[in-house]
C-alpha cells in the first residue's frame, strides 16, 4: 500500500509536479484502496492523472475507454514523451498486423487505451479477460447518459463488460456531469456503491463575457477591438470549417505582427498536429478553431477565448472556455452572438442524428449487402463511404441497429419483417433524441438573453454552488473591457525574411559549427 | 495557378479524346484499369496520384474558372474539353518533376521518414529525449526507430550529412520550390508549416501547395535514384519494394495464379470472380510485365488486324477498333492489343519517364 505521502513522491517523480491539484488526491486515494469512484473535475485540471499515476503504481493493468480516437492518441504521445513508455492505443483504425503485434505484448502494457467499441469485439474482450485490471477506466462518462451533451450509446454496453471482466474497481470521470447526469451514470454502470468525488466545475479566474452585435460585420470589429487591446495567446471558436479558415485568412491579413492559424478536423493529419504543437511551443499566437480543436491540448497561458458562434449546448461551451487560464491567471471569454446565429447551431444538432431519408437509405445498403452475403467493412473512412454518414451519425445508427439485431460485429442478419419495425422504432428514437438537442440549444439560447449573473446562471444546473470572483465576475455585473489587464506575453516575431539555404543550415542544427 | 498548369498540360495530351473527368481520376491515382491505361496512352504517367485529397468540387471551380478565363474551350464529345493555349510537347517547369505512376506511393513514404527523422536527430543533438512526434504512423515511427539503432556509431554525422544532400537536391529547383519545401520541415523546438500556413505566405491556393510540394519530393526521388552513390543517406529513405508494386492487390493475386499456370477460367473459379474481372486483371498486368505473352490470347493473324485497326482509329475508342476488326475479335483482345500498342509506341519514342 502506497502511503499519502508517497503518492507525491511519485507525482513528482513519474510526471514532474510538485503537488497535486485540487480533487485529485481523493480519487486516487479511493482508486488505490480499491473502491469504485465517480469523479467530476473541471476542465484543465489534470482529469487524467487520477488514472495515469495509479496505473503506475497498481501491479495488474489499467483499462481507458475514450470516447474519441484523436484524444487517445494525444494522450498516449504525451505520456511517451514523458517516459512512461508501457501505454498503448488500440483502435478499430489499426490494420490487423498491428492490431496482431499489440495482441501478443497486451499483457507487457501497464496502460491501455481502448474506443468503446472495440469492447465489443469477442477476440479483443477474450484477451483482456486474461490480463489482471486493476483499475477500469471510464472517460468522459457523462457519454452513458441521454442527459449528457455528447450520448454515447455504445457507452451503455460498458456495464456488461464490466460483468464479462469481474468487476474490477471503476472509475468513471467527467467534466460535466449535472446532478441527473450523475445518477444516470451510477445506474448503468451497476456496479454497486460508488465513492462520489464531485469537485466544483466553475472557474473563478475566468471572467464570462457576452457581446451582442447585429451582424458579421460589428463581429470582426469586436475582434479587432479585442486584438488591438491584448496582445496573448487566444483562441477564437467557429462552427464551421468554412468560417474558421476564412476569418483566419482575413485576420492574418490584417494582423502582420501576429501569427496566426486555424485548425479544424477537416484537415490531413500531420498539419493537425503541426498546428497544435507550434502553438504550444508559442509559434503562434492565435488559433481559429472548430470544437475539434483543445481536446488533448495542456497549454496553460490561454488567455482570451473568443466564440464568433455560440456551441449548441452550455456544456461544450464549458469545456471550451476551460481551456483557458489553466495557470489560474485572470483570463477572458467573450461570446459574441448575433440574432441571426441561432440558424447555425440549429443545423449542426440537425446533422449530428442520421436524416430519415438516410435512415431510410442505410437499411437498404445494408440489405442489398445482405444479398450480396458480404459484411460490413471494416474501417470506419469505407462505411461513411458506403453509407453516405458521418462517424457521429453512424456510431448512433450502428448501435440501434445491434440492437435490433440486425447487425451483429460485422455480419448482418436479414429479415424483412423484423426490419420494417426496427425502422419505424429507429425513426421515432432518431425524433427523440433531436428534440432532447433541440432543448439544449434552447438553454443556451436562454443564457445568452439572461439579464443576471451569467456565472450564476450558466453553473446552477451542475452545482449547487459557485465562487463568485472578488473583482470581475461577468458582463452582467458590471465587467468591462478597460478593466482588464492580463499579463501579456512578448510576441517574438522573426521576420521571415532568410534564405532557404539558411533556414536548413539552422534547422539540421549546423549554424555553430561554421 | 499549378492545378492549372496541370491540368492544361494533360488536356493537350488527352486531346478531346476523353471527357474532364478522366483528369480527376489521374490525379487522385484511382487504380482502375481505365485510369492507369489512359495515362499510359496520353503519356500521362508522371501526373499519376499526384494529389490524392483533391476534392471534386474544387476541380470543377478551376475548370469552371479556366473556361471562363478562355484557357479552355468545350470539345466535340461528352464532358470534354480542349486546351487554347500550344503547348510544349515535355515540359520544362516543374510539371518535368513528376513522375507519379512509379513515385505515388514511395513518395509519402520517403517525406514521412525524412520529416521525422529530422525532428529525431535535431532533438537527440539537443538532448531532448521526450518530443511528440509529428508523423504518427506506426510503420514510419518503427523504421525511424530502426534507422536511428543502425546508426547508433555515427549518430553526429546524420545531420551534416542530411544537409549536404538536401543542399545539393535542392540546388535542382527553383528557390521559391525550395524555400516552400524547407519550410514545411521540423527541427528541435521549431515545428514546421502547414498546408494553410504555406498557403498564406506564398500567395498560392491550398491545392497549390499540395502539387508543388509533390513535385519537389518526386525531383528529389528522381535525382536520388540516378545517382545513389551521390545521396548515400537519403536513398535509403527510398523504399524500393513499394517501387514496383502498381497492380492493384487484387490483380496481384490473378497474377500469382497466372504464373503457376492456370488459365482464366480457372482463376475464375478459384477466386470466385466474374470472368471480367479475371480479364480486366489480365489487361493490367499486360500494361507492366515486360514479358507478358499476349501470343497466349491473341494468335499472330489476330494481333496484325487489331494493330491495324488501332493506327486507322487514333481516339483508341474499344468501340471504334471492334466495329472496324468485327465480332470474331473479343473486347478483352482488343484490349490486351491496345497495352502492346501503347508499350510500343512508347518504347519507340524513346521512354520519357525514365528520370
Ligand atoms: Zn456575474
Amino acid at each position: 500500500m502506497v502511503s499519502n505521502k508517497q503518492l507525491e513522491v511519485h507525482l513528482e517523480r513519474i510526471f514532474g509536479y510538485h503537488s497535486f491539484r485540487p480533487g485529485q488526491r481523493e480519487i486516487i486515494e479511493d482508486v488505490m484502496k480499491g473502491e469504485h469512484v465517480l469523479g467530476v473535475l473541471p476542465t484543465g485540471t489534470g482529469k487524467s492523472i487520477c488514472y495515469q499515476l495509479p496505473a503506475m503504481l497498481l501491479s495488474g493493468t489499467t483499462v481507458v475507454v475514450s470516447p474519441l480516437i484523436s484524444l487517445m492518441m494525444d494522450q498516449v504521445k504525451q505520456l511517451k514523451a514523458t517516459n512512461f513508455k508501457k501505454v498503448v492505443a488500440i483502435n478499430s483504425f489499426l490494420d490487423s498486423k498491428q492490431r496482431n503485434e499489440i495482441y501478443r505484448q497486451l499483457h507487457e502494457y501497464k496502460l491501455i487505451y481502448v474506443s468503446p467499441e472495440l469492447l465489443q469485439q469477442d477476440a479483443f474482450m477474450h484477451r483482456l479477460d486474461k490480463l489482471h485490471i486493476s483499475l477500469f477506466v471510464i472517460d468522459e462518462a457523462h457519454c452513458i447518459s441521454q442527459w449528457g451533451h455528447e450520448f454515447r450509446p455504445d457507452y451503455l454496453r460498458l456495464k456488461d463488460v464490466i460483468k464479462t471482466l469481474a468487476y474490477p474497481p471503476v472509475l468513471a470521470l467527467s467534466a460535466t456531469a449535472t446532478p441527473k447526469v450523475q445518477k444516470d451514470i451510477m445506474k448503468a454502470l451497476d456496479v454497486g456503491e460508488m465513492k462520489k468525488h464531485i469537485n466544483p466545475i466553475d472557474r473563478e479566474n475566468i471572467i464570462l463575457t457576452i457581446r451582442k452585435v447585429t451582424n458579421k460585420q460589428e463581429k470582426l470589429e469586436e475582434i479587432d477591438g479585442l486584438l488591438k487591446k491584448y496582445n496573448v495567446p487566444t483562441l477564437i471558436y467557429f462552427s464551421s470549417r468554412h468560417a474558421c479558415e476564412n476569418i483566419a485568412q482575413l485576420l492574418s491579413g490584417k494582423w502582420q505582427d501576429r501569427r496566426i492559424a486555424f485548425y479544424h478536423g477537416g484537415m490531413e493529419q500531420l498539419d493537425r498536429v503541426i498546428v497544435q504543437q507550434q502553438f504550444m511551443n508559442n509559434q503562434l499566437d492565435i488559433i481559429c478553431c472548430t470544437s475539434a480543436f483543445g481536446m488533448g491540448i495542456n497549454k496553460s497561458n490561454i488567455r482570451l477565448v473568443i466564440h464568433y458562434h455560440f456551441p449548441a449546448e452550455m456544456e461544450a461551451y464549458i469545456q471550451e472556455v476551460g481551456r483557458a487560464g489553466r495557470d489560474g491567471l485572470s483570463s477572458l471569454s467573450v461570446l459574441l452572438f448575433a440574432a441571426n446565429d441561432l440558424y447555425l447551431p440549429k443545423q449542426i444538432v440537425e446533422n449530428e442524428l442520421p436524416s430519415s431519408a438516410s435512415i431510410h437509405q442505410s437499411f437498404e445498403v445494408l440489405s442489398h449487402l445482405a444479398n450480396k452475403g458480404q459484411p460490413l467493412p471494416i474501417n470506419q473512412k469505407e462505411i461513411g463511404q458506403l453509407f453516405s454518414l458521418t462517424e457521429t451519425q453512424w456510431n448512433f445508427l450502428q448501435y440501434q441497429f445491434e440492437k435490433h439485431g440486425i447487425i451483429k460485429e460485422r455480419k448482418i442478419n436479414f429479415n424483412e419483417n423484423k426490419w420494417q419495425h426496427a425502422f419505424s422504432t429507429i425513426q421515432l428514437y432518431r425524433d427523440e433524441r433531436l428534440i432532447q438537442k433541440e432543448a439544449k440549444l434552447m438553454e443556451m439560447v436562454k443564457w445568452i438573453q439572461c439579464t443576471s449573473c451569467l456565472r450564476e446562471e450558466l453553473f446552477i444546473q451542475f452545482q449547487d454552488a459557485f465562487t463568485k470572483p472578488n473583482n470581475h465576475c461577468c458582463s452582467n455585473c458590471g465587467f468591462v473591457l478597460d478593466d482588464w489587464t492580463p499579463i501579456e506575453s512578448k510576441s517574438s516575431l522573426k521576420k521571415d525574411a532568410e534564405s532557404w539555404q539558411t533556414k536548413l543550415e539552422s534547422l539540421l542544427l549546423l549554424g555553430d559549427k561554421k | 495557378m499549378y492545378l492549372e498548369k496541370v491540368i492544361d498540360y494533360a488536356l493537350s495530351q488527352i486531346k478531346d479524346r476523353r471527357s474532364i473527368n478522366s483528369i480527376f481520376y489521374l490525379l487522385k491515382g484511382k487504380k482502375s484499369i481505365q485510369t492507369i491505361h489512359d495515362a499510359e496512352i496520353f503519356q500521362l504517367e508522371r501526373f499519376f496520384g499526384i494529389h490524392k485529397t483533391l476534392h471534386i468540387d474544387t476541380f470543377e471551380a478551376v475548370i469552371q474558372q479556366m473556361r471562363s478565363d478562355g484557357l479552355i474551350m468545350k470539345g466535340a464529345i461528352k464532358d470534354s474539353f480542349l486546351s487554347v493555349t500550344e503547348i510544349e510537347k515535355v515540359p520544362t517547369d516543374f510539371r518535368a518533376y513528376f513522375n507519379g505512376l512509379k513515385f505515388e506511393s514511395i513518395a509519402p513514404t520517403f517525406m514521412n521518414r525524412l520529416l521525422l527523422l529530422i525532428q529525431t536527430y535535431t532533438n537527440s543533438q539537443m538532448k531532448n529525449k521526450s518530443f511528440i512526434p509529428i508523423i504518427d504512423i506506426p510503420d514510419i515511427i518503427a523504421w525511424v526507430k530502426y534507422f536511428y539503432r543502425q546508426n547508433k556509431n555515427r549518430e553526429a554525422d546524420i545531420l551534416p550529412e542530411m544537409y549536404h544532400e538536401l543542399h545539393c537536391l535542392l540546388q535542382y529547383v527553383d528557390d521559391m520550390e525550395a524555400s516552400l519545401f524547407v519550410d514545411r520541415l521540423t527541427g528541435y523546438q521549431h515545428y514546421g508549416m502547414s498546408t494553410g500556413q504555406l498557403k498564406e505566405k506564398y500567395k498560392i491556393s491550398k491545392d497549390d501547395v499540395i502539387l508543388l510540394h509533390t513535385a519537389v519530393v518526386h525531383k528529389m526521388i528522381s535525382l536520388i535514384h540516378q545517382d545513389k552513390k551521390d545521396y548515400p543517406l537519403l536513398q535509403g529513405l527510398v523504399d524500393y519494394e513499394e517501387y514496383t508494386s502498381i497492380l492493384t492487390a487484387s490483380a496481384q493475386k490473378t497474377f500469382r495464379f497466372f504464373k503457376m499456370g492456370l488459365t482464366v477460367e480457372e482463376i475464375s473459379r478459384k477466386r470466385g470472380l466474374k470472368k471480367n474481372t479475371i480479364y480486366d486483371h489480365m489487361v493490367e498486368i499486360a500494361l507492366h510485365e515486360q514479358e507478358f505473352p499476349f501470343h497466349q490470347f491473341v494468335d499472330e493473324q489476330a494481333q496484325q488486324l487489331i494493330l491495324q485497326a488501332i493506327k486507322t482509329n487514333p481516339s483508341h475508342r474499344l468501340r471504334d477498333i471492334r466495329s472496324t476488326v468485327g465480332d470474331s475479335i473479343s473486347y478483352f483482345q482488343i484490349r490486351l492489343m491496345l497495352t502492346k500498342f501503347t508499350r510500343l509506341t512508347r518504347d519507340k519514342h524513346g521512354k520519357q519517364q525514365t528520370t
